[in-house]
């Protein structure tokens, strides 16, 4: 029988662990919600660029030369951009995408493209890495403080790395927030972009200030800024979702421990009880003689 | 069909839909110069620059500073795409006087490239602070 200051102490413990579960469950649901309000606030902006977008490219291709951000090429090499979190304890979040990344890669290496990975996110760094892939760029800590201006700069080096080493293909590897307790995994094309199919009737012919191309040329990598943004906090939602269901049963766990643990710290205080009383009747019985 | 005296405006930025207005006429920096859109304007789209949004609610004139991005001009809806957006009671005059005597110095110090990524950011710093005086000077001239 363990003794009973041992289970005092494994009492004590779990229920400091427990605090601090409930307390990271918590920060998860206010962040959640915060990151939930930007996806809200996100979404027109998104919807109308991709329209705009859409609009011109739907024309360009007929009187122009196609843009090099539109142009479909056979996938030779191609860039996974995959997006992870910084910090752990979040449940699967972060194992399933790497998953979900890797089983991709080895698929595209099988019909013989050539793969690099741009990771976001400290966790993915190092899942790849200890994996040797090709990392061309990592980008860590942008998650503390995530704003426009971060998502445009992982936008940017999408748009150089493309144009500059000759990629031809781009996806985009991220958790799709569906709701608190379900997140999955999409792998999106970004590049080349897919211009929304816009109906016959409703294609206006519009006066194109300066030129197709000219707007094109800040239309595109302006998209995919937007796009990875908009992936980015679909990503901060589900972590957070994703940390709050794992914070939860962890809480809830620590609960049935203590319960299981209080049952047996009673249990041997009885006994404990019951053999001093044992001893002192034993005692008195002698005495008599 | 009665002809339409108004038209739809929206501005639209990374962070909300910003404003949602029902003006008579409406005034739009872009690249190549401000233009004024009226009900029944021809389909346009075009590149915006930092600078001054005008419009006419009602007779009464509204002024707003925007970032560049894009805008679409059509007979019925002006809709303006941008990542910056401030309405003059936002802006502080004193602060983006700082702002763009600190973006000019940069852009002084970084001298004749005009291709950095340094460079491109200081002089988007500065535009968009003159951007924001500009507006705000209209606005206490009404």
């Amino acid at each position: 029988m363990a003794n009973l200051k041992d289970i005092r102490k494994r009492i004590g413990s779990v229920k400091s662990t427990q605090k601090i579960t409930r307390a990271m469950k918590l920060v998860a649901a206010a962040r959640l919600r915060k990151a939930q309000q930007a996806i809200t606030e996100l979404r027109p902006y998104a919807l109308k660029t991709h329209e705009v977008l859409s609009s011109v490219a739907a024309r360009a291709g007929e009187s122009e030369e196609v843009h090099p951000l539109l142009a479909r090429r056979l996938p030779k090499r191609v860039l996974l951009v995959v997006l992870t979190s910084d910090r752990g304890l979040a449940g699967a979040f972060n194992a399933s995408i790497c998953k979900a990344a890797h089983t991709r890669w080895q698929e595209l290496e099988a019909e013989g493209s050539e793969v690099h990975f741009a990771v976001i996110g400290r966790k993915g760094r190092e899942y790849f890495k200890r994996r040797e892939a090709s990392i061309t760029r990592d980008f860590t800590g942008i998650f503390e403080d995530l704003t426009t201006e971060n998502a445009g700069e992982v936008g940017r080096y999408i748009v150089d790395e493309y144009t500059a080493s000759g990629l031809d293909a781009c996806y985009l590897v991220y958790n799709e927030f569906k709701s608190a307790i379900s997140q999955q995994v999409v792998i999106e094309p970004l590049l080349p972009i897919t211009p929304l199919a816009i109906p016959e009737e409703q294609a206006v012919d519009f006066i194109y200030e300066p030129s197709k191309r000219a707007l094109l040329d800040r239309l595109l990598p302006m998209y995919v800024e937007v796009e990875v943004y908009r992936a980015l906090l679909e990503s901060v939602a589900s972590e957070h979702g994703a940390r709050m269901t794992a914070m939860d049963s962890a809480t809830s766990n620590a609960e049935d421990m203590i319960d299981k643990l209080t049952l047996q710290y009673n249990r041997a205080r009885q006994a404990a009880i019951t053999t001093e009383l044992m001893e002192i009747i034993g005692g008195a019985e002698a005495l008599k003689g | 069909m009665a002809l339409p005296d108004r038209l739809q405006l929206e501005v639209a930025t990374p962070k909300e839909l910003v404003l949602e207005a029902a003006p008579t006429s409406v005034t739009v920096p872009s690249v190549s110069g401000e233009f004024g859109v009226l009900p029944l304007h021809l389909p346009l789209l075009t590149a915006l620059k930092a600078g001054v949004l005008q419009y006419n609610v009602d007779g009464k004139k509204h002024v707003a500073a925007v970032g560049p991005g894009f805008v679409e001009a059509g007979p019925e809806k002006v809709l303006l795409l941008t990542d910056q957006y401030a309405t003059p009671d936002e802006i502080d005059a004193d602060a983006e006087q700082a702002e763009l005597a600190a973006a000019e110095a940069e852009l002084k110090a970084l001298g004749g490239s005009q291709t950095g990524s340094e460079w491109i950011e200081a002089s988007r710093r500065a535009d968009w602070a003159r951007a924001q005086l500009q507006a705000l000077a209209i606005a206490r001239a009404l």
